[in-house]
Protein backbone atom coordinates (compact mmCIF):
# COMPACT_ATOMS: atom_id res chain seq x y z
CA UNK A 1 0.00 0.00 0.00
CA UNK A 2 1.57 3.34 -1.09
CA UNK A 3 0.40 6.44 0.40
CA UNK A 4 0.77 10.12 -0.53
CA UNK A 5 -0.63 13.27 1.33
CA UNK A 6 -1.22 15.96 -0.57
CA UNK A 7 -1.91 19.65 1.21
CA UNK A 8 -4.73 21.27 -0.31
CA UNK A 9 -4.75 24.11 2.32
CA UNK A 10 -3.74 25.32 5.94
CA UNK A 11 -7.27 22.83 7.26
CA UNK A 12 -7.58 20.67 4.27
CA UNK A 13 -5.45 18.01 2.77
CA UNK A 14 -5.58 14.80 0.53
CA UNK A 15 -4.40 11.28 0.81
CA UNK A 16 -3.90 9.08 -2.53
CA UNK A 17 -4.04 5.51 -1.72
CA UNK A 18 -2.57 2.66 -4.14
CA UNK A 19 -2.77 -0.82 -3.44
CA UNK A 20 -1.58 -3.40 -5.21
CA UNK A 21 -4.08 -6.78 -6.08
CA UNK A 22 -1.75 -8.83 -3.06
CA UNK A 23 -3.00 -5.88 -1.13
CA UNK A 24 -6.63 -6.42 -1.92
CA UNK A 25 -6.88 -9.81 -1.57
CA UNK A 26 -7.92 -10.33 1.72
CA UNK A 27 -10.54 -8.16 1.75
CA UNK A 28 -12.08 -9.36 -1.53
CA UNK A 29 -11.73 -12.69 0.18
CA UNK A 30 -13.99 -11.23 3.06
CA UNK A 31 -15.63 -10.15 1.01
CA UNK A 32 -16.85 -13.03 -0.63
CA UNK A 33 -17.24 -15.20 2.02
CA UNK A 34 -19.77 -12.41 3.51
CA UNK A 35 -21.64 -12.26 0.33
CA UNK A 36 -21.36 -16.24 -0.19
CA UNK A 37 -23.77 -16.43 2.88
CA UNK A 38 -26.54 -14.92 0.79
CA UNK A 39 -26.06 -15.76 -2.63
CA UNK A 40 -28.69 -18.36 -3.85
CA UNK A 41 -27.42 -20.54 -7.30
CA UNK A 42 -30.03 -22.81 -8.64
CA UNK A 43 -27.96 -26.32 -7.53
CA UNK A 44 -26.65 -25.35 -4.54
CA UNK A 45 -28.09 -24.76 -1.15
CA UNK A 46 -28.17 -20.94 -0.39
CA UNK A 47 -24.67 -20.34 1.13
CA UNK A 48 -23.15 -23.36 -0.09
CA UNK A 49 -22.17 -22.44 -3.87
CA UNK A 50 -18.52 -22.88 -4.66
CA UNK A 51 -16.33 -19.47 -4.11
CA UNK A 52 -14.75 -20.14 -7.73
CA UNK A 53 -18.39 -19.72 -9.47
CA UNK A 54 -19.29 -16.95 -7.12
CA UNK A 55 -15.73 -15.21 -8.08
CA UNK A 56 -17.00 -15.98 -11.52
CA UNK A 57 -20.67 -14.77 -11.76
CA UNK A 58 -20.34 -11.93 -9.19
CA UNK A 59 -16.85 -11.35 -8.68
CA UNK A 60 -16.99 -7.58 -10.34
CA UNK A 61 -20.29 -6.62 -8.21
CA UNK A 62 -18.82 -8.15 -5.19
CA UNK A 63 -14.97 -6.32 -5.66
CA UNK A 64 -16.89 -3.16 -6.38
CA UNK A 65 -19.19 -2.92 -3.77
CA UNK A 66 -16.67 -3.75 -1.28
CA UNK A 67 -14.52 -0.90 -2.66
CA UNK A 68 -15.51 1.73 -0.60
CA UNK A 69 -14.97 -0.25 2.68
CA UNK A 70 -11.71 -1.32 1.37
CA UNK A 71 -11.17 2.64 1.04
CA UNK A 72 -12.54 3.24 4.86
CA UNK A 73 -10.15 0.87 5.76
CA UNK A 74 -6.78 1.52 3.90
CA UNK A 75 -7.63 5.36 4.99
CA UNK A 76 -7.93 4.24 8.73
CA UNK A 77 -4.56 2.44 8.34
CA UNK A 78 -3.23 5.50 6.80
CA UNK A 79 -3.82 7.59 9.24
CA UNK A 80 -2.29 5.14 11.89
CA UNK A 81 1.45 4.83 10.36
CA UNK A 82 1.60 8.44 8.90
CA UNK A 83 -0.07 9.53 11.70
CA UNK A 84 -2.38 11.66 11.01
CA UNK A 85 -4.82 13.79 12.88
CA UNK A 86 -7.99 13.76 10.73
CA UNK A 87 -10.78 16.15 12.00
CA UNK A 88 -14.55 15.69 11.09
CA UNK A 89 -15.35 13.34 8.26
CA UNK A 90 -13.06 12.80 5.56
CA UNK A 91 -14.65 12.19 2.04
CA UNK A 92 -13.51 9.86 -0.72
CA UNK A 93 -12.93 12.28 -3.92
CA UNK A 94 -12.02 9.89 -6.50
CA UNK A 95 -11.60 6.02 -6.85
CA UNK A 96 -10.06 3.72 -9.63
CA UNK A 97 -10.12 0.40 -9.97
CA UNK A 98 -10.02 -1.97 -12.52
CA UNK A 99 -10.14 -5.89 -12.20
CA UNK A 100 -6.99 -7.73 -11.68
CA UNK A 101 -4.99 -4.21 -12.00
CA UNK A 102 -3.80 -1.70 -8.83
CA UNK A 103 -6.56 0.28 -7.15
CA UNK A 104 -6.48 3.63 -6.65
CA UNK A 105 -8.03 6.55 -4.46
CA UNK A 106 -8.19 9.80 -3.13
CA UNK A 107 -9.46 11.15 0.63
CA UNK A 108 -9.70 14.35 1.28
CA UNK A 109 -9.69 15.23 4.90
CA UNK A 110 -10.03 18.32 7.74
CA UNK A 111 -6.86 19.16 9.73
CA UNK A 112 -7.68 21.52 13.50
CA UNK A 113 -6.09 25.15 11.93
CA UNK A 114 -3.03 26.60 13.66
CA UNK A 115 -4.36 28.99 16.22
CA UNK A 116 -2.23 31.65 17.30
CA UNK A 117 -3.97 33.00 20.32
CA UNK A 118 -4.48 37.03 20.28
CA UNK A 119 -5.47 38.52 23.87
CA UNK A 120 -8.40 36.87 24.87
CA UNK A 121 -8.63 38.54 28.64
CA UNK A 122 -9.64 41.66 29.59
CA UNK A 123 -12.12 42.39 26.99
CA UNK A 124 -14.54 44.94 27.40
CA UNK A 125 -18.09 44.91 27.29
CA UNK A 126 -21.67 46.28 28.17
CA UNK A 127 -23.15 44.88 30.79
CA UNK A 128 -27.10 45.94 30.04
CA UNK A 129 -29.24 46.79 33.30
CA UNK A 130 -33.08 46.31 33.02
CA UNK A 131 -34.81 48.02 35.42
CA UNK A 132 -37.94 45.80 36.27
CA UNK A 133 -40.75 48.77 36.21
CA UNK A 134 -44.46 48.40 38.18
CA UNK A 135 -45.77 48.23 34.71
CA UNK A 136 -44.36 44.83 33.79
CA UNK A 137 -45.24 43.43 37.18
CA UNK A 138 -48.52 44.54 36.67
CA UNK A 139 -48.67 42.89 33.30
CA UNK A 140 -47.57 39.71 34.59
CA UNK A 141 -50.19 40.09 37.11
CA UNK A 142 -52.92 40.58 34.78
CA UNK A 143 -51.92 37.42 32.56
CA UNK A 144 -52.16 35.38 35.92
CA UNK A 145 -56.07 36.98 36.14
CA UNK A 146 -56.48 36.46 32.73
CA UNK A 147 -55.74 32.84 32.93
CA UNK A 148 -58.20 32.28 35.53
CA UNK A 149 -60.84 34.13 34.11
CA UNK A 150 -64.50 33.13 33.81
CA UNK A 151 -66.22 33.65 30.26
CA UNK A 152 -70.13 34.67 29.54
CA UNK A 153 -71.73 34.56 26.57
CA UNK A 154 -72.77 37.69 25.24
CA UNK A 155 -74.20 39.86 21.74
CA UNK A 156 -71.89 42.35 21.75
CA UNK A 157 -68.06 43.16 22.31
CA UNK A 158 -68.41 46.31 23.78
CA UNK A 159 -64.96 46.47 25.30
CA UNK A 160 -61.56 44.80 24.34
CA UNK A 161 -61.81 42.19 27.29
CA UNK A 162 -63.93 40.03 24.73
CA UNK A 163 -62.91 36.71 22.88
CA UNK A 164 -64.33 36.87 19.26
CA UNK A 165 -65.04 33.15 17.55
CA UNK A 166 -65.37 33.72 13.87
CA UNK A 167 -65.03 32.42 10.30
CA UNK A 168 -63.09 33.94 8.03
CA UNK A 169 -62.93 33.59 4.47
CA UNK A 170 -60.26 35.25 2.29
CA UNK A 171 -61.22 37.57 -0.61
CA UNK A 172 -59.63 38.08 -3.51
CA UNK A 173 -59.10 41.38 -5.33
CA UNK A 174 -62.51 42.40 -6.46
CA UNK A 175 -64.16 41.13 -3.15
CA UNK A 176 -64.88 37.66 -4.10
CA UNK A 177 -64.67 34.97 -1.94
CA UNK A 178 -61.32 32.06 -3.04
CA UNK A 179 -62.00 28.90 -2.46
CA UNK A 180 -60.56 26.65 -0.21
CA UNK A 181 -59.18 29.50 1.96
CA UNK A 182 -61.98 29.26 4.59
CA UNK A 183 -61.03 28.78 8.44
CA UNK A 184 -64.01 28.06 11.32
CA UNK A 185 -63.48 28.29 14.84
CA UNK A 186 -61.05 31.22 14.74
CA UNK A 187 -60.58 32.95 18.23
CA UNK A 188 -59.78 36.59 19.01
CA UNK A 189 -58.75 37.99 21.90
CA UNK A 190 -59.18 41.73 21.84
CA UNK A 191 -56.98 42.55 24.32
CA UNK A 192 -54.27 40.68 23.31
CA UNK A 193 -51.18 42.58 22.56
CA UNK A 194 -50.70 40.00 19.71
CA UNK A 195 -53.51 41.09 17.79
CA UNK A 196 -52.83 43.15 14.65
CA UNK A 197 -54.84 46.59 15.12
CA UNK A 198 -57.06 45.98 11.71
CA UNK A 199 -58.26 43.05 13.03
CA UNK A 200 -58.76 45.28 17.01
CA UNK A 201 -60.63 47.81 14.78
CA UNK A 202 -62.78 46.00 12.48
CA UNK A 203 -64.42 43.77 15.65
CA UNK A 204 -64.37 46.95 17.60
CA UNK A 205 -68.05 46.59 19.17
CA UNK A 206 -68.92 43.73 16.72
CA UNK A 207 -71.76 41.99 16.88
CA UNK A 208 -72.86 38.79 17.07
CA UNK A 209 -73.45 36.73 13.71
CA UNK A 210 -71.84 40.25 11.75
CA UNK A 211 -69.53 40.65 9.08
CA UNK A 212 -66.54 42.58 8.58
CA UNK A 213 -64.29 42.74 6.54
CA UNK A 214 -60.71 43.82 7.41
CA UNK A 215 -57.57 44.41 4.74
CA UNK A 216 -53.92 45.44 5.38
CA UNK A 217 -50.25 44.69 4.60
CA UNK A 218 -48.95 42.24 7.04
CA UNK A 219 -45.30 42.20 7.64
CA UNK A 220 -43.74 38.94 8.96
CA UNK A 221 -40.28 38.59 8.77
CA UNK A 222 -39.14 40.79 6.54
CA UNK A 223 -42.31 39.42 4.03
CA UNK A 224 -44.92 41.29 3.62
CA UNK A 225 -48.75 39.77 2.70
CA UNK A 226 -51.90 41.32 2.08
CA UNK A 227 -54.29 40.25 4.25
CA UNK A 228 -58.23 40.77 2.48
CA UNK A 229 -60.32 38.26 4.71
CA UNK A 230 -64.16 38.52 5.71
CA UNK A 231 -64.69 38.12 9.35
CA UNK A 232 -68.14 36.07 10.27
CA UNK A 233 -68.76 36.85 13.67
CA UNK A 234 -70.09 33.06 15.52
CA UNK A 235 -69.64 34.11 19.13
CA UNK A 236 -68.81 36.66 21.53
CA UNK A 237 -67.80 35.79 24.84
CA UNK A 238 -67.13 38.82 28.00
CA UNK A 239 -63.46 37.72 29.66
CA UNK A 240 -64.42 38.64 33.49
CA UNK A 241 -60.67 38.92 35.20
CA UNK A 242 -60.53 36.61 38.47
CA UNK A 243 -60.29 39.19 41.51
CA UNK A 244 -56.96 40.51 42.70
CA UNK A 245 -57.01 39.16 46.30
CA UNK A 246 -55.44 36.95 48.22
CA UNK A 247 -57.87 34.30 47.99
CA UNK A 248 -56.82 34.42 44.51
CA UNK A 249 -53.34 34.88 45.03
CA UNK A 250 -53.27 32.04 47.63
CA UNK A 251 -55.00 29.71 45.00
CA UNK A 252 -52.94 30.13 41.87
CA UNK A 253 -50.17 30.49 43.46
CA UNK A 254 -50.73 26.62 45.28
CA UNK A 255 -50.19 28.87 48.78
CA UNK A 256 -46.54 29.76 47.85
CA UNK A 257 -47.43 33.78 48.38
CA UNK A 258 -51.00 34.47 50.48
CA UNK A 259 -51.16 38.06 50.00
CA UNK A 260 -51.05 40.01 46.85
CA UNK A 261 -48.41 42.07 47.98
CA UNK A 262 -45.89 39.34 48.88
CA UNK A 263 -47.05 37.73 44.92
CA UNK A 264 -46.01 41.55 43.50
CA UNK A 265 -42.64 41.15 45.39
CA UNK A 266 -42.40 37.33 44.04
CA UNK A 267 -43.47 38.25 40.16
CA UNK A 268 -40.61 41.27 40.74
CA UNK A 269 -37.86 39.07 41.95
CA UNK A 270 -38.55 36.66 38.98
CA UNK A 271 -38.12 39.05 36.04
CA UNK A 272 -35.31 40.25 38.10
CA UNK A 273 -33.57 37.06 38.04
CA UNK A 274 -34.91 36.38 34.14
CA UNK A 275 -33.34 39.66 33.39
CA UNK A 276 -30.29 39.19 35.21
CA UNK A 277 -29.43 35.46 33.45
CA UNK A 278 -30.22 37.48 30.02
CA UNK A 279 -27.88 40.23 31.13
CA UNK A 280 -25.25 37.60 32.19
CA UNK A 281 -25.90 36.00 28.87
CA UNK A 282 -25.30 38.31 26.57
CA UNK A 283 -21.77 39.10 28.41
CA UNK A 284 -20.93 36.24 27.39
CA UNK A 285 -21.95 36.38 23.94
CA UNK A 286 -20.06 39.48 23.75
CA UNK A 287 -16.80 38.00 24.84
CA UNK A 288 -17.14 35.38 22.75
CA UNK A 289 -17.83 37.23 19.97
CA UNK A 290 -14.89 39.49 20.13
CA UNK A 291 -12.74 36.81 21.24
CA UNK A 292 -13.92 35.21 17.26
CA UNK A 293 -13.37 38.57 15.96
CA UNK A 294 -9.92 39.03 16.85
CA UNK A 295 -8.95 35.24 15.47
CA UNK A 296 -9.12 35.16 11.78
CA UNK A 297 -8.31 31.41 10.66
CA UNK A 298 -9.53 29.13 7.61
CA UNK A 299 -12.53 26.62 9.55
CA UNK A 300 -12.52 23.31 8.11
CA UNK A 301 -15.39 22.37 5.81
CA UNK A 302 -16.14 19.38 7.87
CA UNK A 303 -17.05 21.33 10.94
CA UNK A 304 -19.16 23.42 9.04
CA UNK A 305 -21.23 20.36 8.03
CA UNK A 306 -21.11 18.22 11.32
CA UNK A 307 -22.64 21.92 12.68
CA UNK A 308 -24.82 21.93 9.84
CA UNK A 309 -26.55 18.66 10.11
CA UNK A 310 -27.04 19.66 13.82
CA UNK A 311 -29.06 21.88 12.88
CA UNK A 312 -30.73 20.01 10.09
CA UNK A 313 -31.77 17.35 12.71
CA UNK A 314 -33.51 20.18 15.18
CA UNK A 315 -35.62 21.40 12.13
CA UNK A 316 -36.53 17.81 11.64
CA UNK A 317 -38.09 17.45 14.85
CA UNK A 318 -40.35 20.06 13.74
CA UNK A 319 -42.00 18.26 11.43
CA UNK A 320 -44.29 15.28 11.84
CA UNK A 321 -42.67 12.13 12.23
CA UNK A 322 -39.34 13.73 12.03
CA UNK A 323 -39.25 13.71 8.36
CA UNK A 324 -38.41 17.00 6.31
CA UNK A 325 -41.00 17.32 3.28
CA UNK A 326 -39.94 16.37 -0.39
CA UNK A 327 -39.69 19.88 -1.53
CA UNK A 328 -37.41 20.85 1.25
CA UNK A 329 -35.08 23.21 -0.23
CA UNK A 330 -31.83 22.05 1.46
CA UNK A 331 -29.17 24.47 -0.30
CA UNK A 332 -31.21 27.26 0.83
CA UNK A 333 -31.00 25.89 4.54
CA UNK A 334 -27.17 25.42 4.23
CA UNK A 335 -27.03 29.34 3.04
CA UNK A 336 -28.92 30.51 5.00
CA UNK A 337 -27.31 28.98 7.84
CA UNK A 338 -23.82 29.02 7.04
CA UNK A 339 -22.89 31.87 8.93
CA UNK A 340 -23.57 30.55 12.24
CA UNK A 341 -22.22 27.44 11.57
CA UNK A 342 -19.26 29.48 10.79
CA UNK A 343 -19.51 31.27 13.73
CA UNK A 344 -20.07 27.89 16.12
CA UNK A 345 -17.47 26.08 14.52
CA UNK A 346 -14.97 28.72 15.29
CA UNK A 347 -15.91 29.07 18.54
CA UNK A 348 -15.57 25.50 18.85
CA UNK A 349 -11.88 25.14 17.54
CA UNK A 350 -11.07 28.81 20.04
CA UNK A 351 -12.65 26.94 23.05
CA UNK A 352 -10.50 24.45 23.06
CA UNK A 353 -7.30 26.15 22.07
CA UNK A 354 -8.41 28.60 25.33
CA UNK A 355 -9.00 25.55 27.47
CA UNK A 356 -5.65 24.27 26.40
CA UNK A 357 -3.66 28.05 27.32
CA UNK A 358 -5.43 27.56 30.39
CA UNK A 359 -4.09 24.45 31.45
CA UNK A 360 -8.25 23.67 33.04
CA UNK A 361 -9.11 20.50 33.98
CA UNK A 362 -11.73 19.01 36.11
CA UNK A 363 -10.99 17.85 39.26
CA UNK A 364 -12.74 15.16 41.71
CA UNK A 365 -13.80 18.37 43.55
CA UNK A 366 -15.98 20.44 40.44
CA UNK A 367 -17.55 16.70 40.03
CA UNK A 368 -17.72 16.38 43.54
CA UNK A 369 -19.69 19.77 43.52
CA UNK A 370 -21.50 19.29 40.67
CA UNK A 371 -23.11 16.25 42.10
CA UNK A 372 -23.77 17.62 45.05
CA UNK A 373 -25.96 20.37 43.79
CA UNK A 374 -27.74 17.75 41.00
CA UNK A 375 -28.48 15.47 43.78
CA UNK A 376 -30.53 17.78 45.49
CA UNK A 377 -32.40 18.77 42.30
CA UNK A 378 -32.74 15.71 40.80
CA UNK A 379 -33.25 13.35 43.75
CA UNK A 380 -30.67 10.71 42.96
CA UNK A 381 -28.13 9.70 45.20
CA UNK A 382 -24.75 11.61 44.98
CA UNK A 383 -22.22 8.60 44.69
CA UNK A 384 -24.21 7.55 41.69
CA UNK A 385 -24.05 10.87 39.86
CA UNK A 386 -20.41 11.22 40.57
CA UNK A 387 -19.43 7.85 39.65
CA UNK A 388 -21.84 8.68 36.01
CA UNK A 389 -19.98 11.83 36.09
CA UNK A 390 -16.75 10.58 36.60
CA UNK A 391 -17.11 8.41 33.00
CA UNK A 392 -18.69 11.29 30.84
CA UNK A 393 -17.17 13.30 28.59
CA UNK A 394 -19.70 15.14 28.06
CA UNK A 395 -20.07 16.41 31.40
CA UNK A 396 -16.25 17.27 32.06
CA UNK A 397 -16.59 19.18 28.66
CA UNK A 398 -19.75 21.37 30.18
CA UNK A 399 -17.53 21.49 33.13
CA UNK A 400 -14.39 22.39 31.08
CA UNK A 401 -16.10 25.27 29.53
CA UNK A 402 -18.07 26.68 32.21
CA UNK A 403 -14.61 27.43 34.02
CA UNK A 404 -13.34 28.88 31.10
CA UNK A 405 -16.36 30.99 30.78
CA UNK A 406 -15.59 32.12 34.31
CA UNK A 407 -12.18 32.65 33.49
CA UNK A 408 -12.94 34.68 30.76
CA UNK A 409 -15.77 36.61 32.20
CA UNK A 410 -13.71 37.35 35.50
CA UNK A 411 -10.84 38.86 33.51
CA UNK A 412 -13.27 40.76 31.47
CA UNK A 413 -13.85 44.66 31.61
CA UNK A 414 -17.62 45.10 32.16
CA UNK A 415 -19.41 48.49 31.82
CA UNK A 416 -22.78 48.63 33.57
CA UNK A 417 -25.19 50.02 31.09
CA UNK A 418 -29.09 50.90 31.33
CA UNK A 419 -30.97 49.34 28.52
CA UNK A 420 -32.81 51.63 26.07
CA UNK A 421 -36.36 52.57 26.51
CA UNK B 1 -16.38 -34.32 -30.43
CA UNK B 2 -17.41 -31.44 -29.01
CA UNK B 3 -21.05 -31.86 -29.31
CA UNK B 4 -20.51 -35.08 -27.16
CA UNK B 5 -20.07 -32.63 -24.01
CA UNK B 6 -23.51 -30.73 -23.39
CA UNK B 7 -22.96 -28.73 -20.63
CA UNK B 8 -20.60 -29.91 -17.32
CA UNK B 9 -23.38 -30.18 -14.01
CA UNK B 10 -22.62 -27.93 -11.21
CA UNK B 11 -24.35 -28.60 -8.43
CA UNK B 12 -23.89 -28.80 -4.51
CA UNK B 13 -23.46 -32.62 -4.36
CA UNK B 14 -21.18 -33.29 -7.88
CA UNK B 15 -19.05 -30.32 -6.85
CA UNK B 16 -18.72 -32.55 -3.34
CA UNK B 17 -17.54 -35.33 -5.71
CA UNK B 18 -14.57 -32.98 -6.81
CA UNK B 19 -13.24 -34.28 -3.84
CA UNK B 20 -12.95 -37.94 -5.56
CA UNK B 21 -11.85 -36.77 -9.13
CA UNK B 22 -15.74 -36.95 -10.44
CA UNK B 23 -17.31 -34.60 -12.42
CA UNK B 24 -20.72 -35.21 -14.28
CA UNK B 25 -21.90 -34.15 -17.61
CA UNK B 26 -24.77 -34.22 -19.67
CA UNK B 27 -24.03 -36.28 -22.96
CA UNK B 28 -26.45 -36.85 -25.41
CA UNK B 29 -28.55 -40.18 -25.15
CA UNK B 30 -26.68 -41.50 -28.17
CA UNK B 31 -22.93 -41.46 -26.62
CA UNK B 32 -21.60 -44.40 -24.75
CA UNK B 33 -18.88 -44.12 -22.11
CA UNK B 34 -15.70 -44.67 -24.88
CA UNK B 35 -16.65 -41.44 -26.73
CA UNK B 36 -17.35 -39.19 -23.66
CA UNK B 37 -14.57 -40.51 -21.68
CA UNK B 38 -12.31 -39.40 -24.79
CA UNK B 39 -14.19 -36.44 -25.67
CA UNK B 40 -13.32 -35.33 -21.89
CA UNK B 41 -9.85 -36.28 -22.23
CA UNK B 42 -9.56 -34.11 -25.38
CA UNK B 43 -11.19 -31.05 -23.95
CA UNK B 44 -9.50 -30.69 -20.59
CA UNK B 45 -6.14 -32.41 -21.37
CA UNK B 46 -6.65 -34.96 -18.46
CA UNK B 47 -6.25 -38.76 -18.43
CA UNK B 48 -9.67 -40.56 -17.36
CA UNK B 49 -10.12 -43.90 -15.47
CA UNK B 50 -13.53 -44.47 -15.46
CA UNK B 51 -17.24 -43.31 -16.76
CA UNK B 52 -20.58 -44.11 -15.41
CA UNK B 53 -23.49 -43.05 -17.39
CA UNK B 54 -26.79 -42.87 -16.10
CA UNK B 55 -30.59 -42.23 -18.26
CA UNK B 56 -32.05 -39.50 -16.37
CA UNK B 57 -35.85 -40.16 -17.21
CA UNK B 58 -38.02 -37.55 -17.91
CA UNK B 59 -40.59 -36.36 -15.14
CA UNK B 60 -44.35 -36.12 -15.75
CA UNK B 61 -45.45 -32.29 -15.76
CA UNK B 62 -48.66 -30.94 -16.10
CA UNK B 63 -49.98 -27.32 -16.16
CA UNK B 64 -53.44 -26.14 -15.36
CA UNK B 65 -54.56 -22.77 -17.41
CA UNK B 66 -57.71 -21.05 -19.04
CA UNK B 67 -57.67 -23.47 -21.89
CA UNK B 68 -57.89 -26.71 -19.50
CA UNK B 69 -54.73 -28.93 -18.40
CA UNK B 70 -51.90 -29.86 -20.09
CA UNK B 71 -49.28 -32.60 -19.60
CA UNK B 72 -46.73 -33.66 -20.66
CA UNK B 73 -42.96 -34.99 -19.77
CA UNK B 74 -39.69 -33.00 -19.64
CA UNK B 75 -36.79 -34.43 -21.43
CA UNK B 76 -34.98 -37.81 -21.15
CA UNK B 77 -31.59 -36.91 -20.66
CA UNK B 78 -27.96 -39.13 -20.28
CA UNK B 79 -25.72 -37.96 -17.40
CA UNK B 80 -21.98 -39.30 -17.18
CA UNK B 81 -19.86 -39.20 -14.37
CA UNK B 82 -16.01 -39.16 -14.96
CA UNK B 83 -13.28 -40.19 -12.76
CA UNK B 84 -10.10 -38.87 -13.68
CA UNK B 85 -6.64 -40.14 -13.04
CA UNK B 86 -5.08 -39.26 -9.66
CA UNK B 87 -2.87 -35.79 -9.60
CA UNK B 88 -5.78 -34.37 -12.69
CA UNK B 89 -8.56 -31.82 -12.33
CA UNK B 90 -11.01 -30.13 -13.87
CA UNK B 91 -11.33 -26.50 -13.30
CA UNK B 92 -14.62 -24.55 -14.89
CA UNK B 93 -13.62 -21.34 -13.41
CA UNK B 94 -10.52 -21.07 -15.19
CA UNK B 95 -10.45 -17.84 -15.83
CA UNK B 96 -11.23 -16.43 -12.78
Amino acid sequence: MDVTIQSLSDVSKEVEITATTEDLAPHFERAYHEHRKKIEIPGFRKGKAPLDMIKKIYGDLIENDSLNEIATEMYRKAVQEKELKPIGEPVLVDMDYKRGESFRCKIQYDVRPTIELKQYKGIAVDKIIHTVTDDEVEKELVRLQRANATMEDVETAADPEHIITATLQDLDDSGNPIAGRRSEGIRFYLADDQLEKPFKDALKNAQKGGDYTVQFEHKHGGETHSINTKISVTKIQKVTLAPLDDAFVAKVTKEKFTAVDSLRKGIREDITAYWKEQSERHVINSITSEIIKRHDFQVPESLIRTVLSGLLEEVKNDYPNKKLPDNFDFEKFNKENREYAVYQSKWALLREELIKAENITVTDEDLDKLAEAESAKIKIPKDRLINYYKSSEQIKDRLTGDKLIKILVDSAKIKEVPEKA
Amino acid sequence: MASILVRPIITEKITELGDKRQYAFEVPISANKIVVGKAIEKKFNVKVTSVRTMLIKGKHKSQMTRRGRFDGFTKTWKKAIVTLKEGDKIDYFGNV
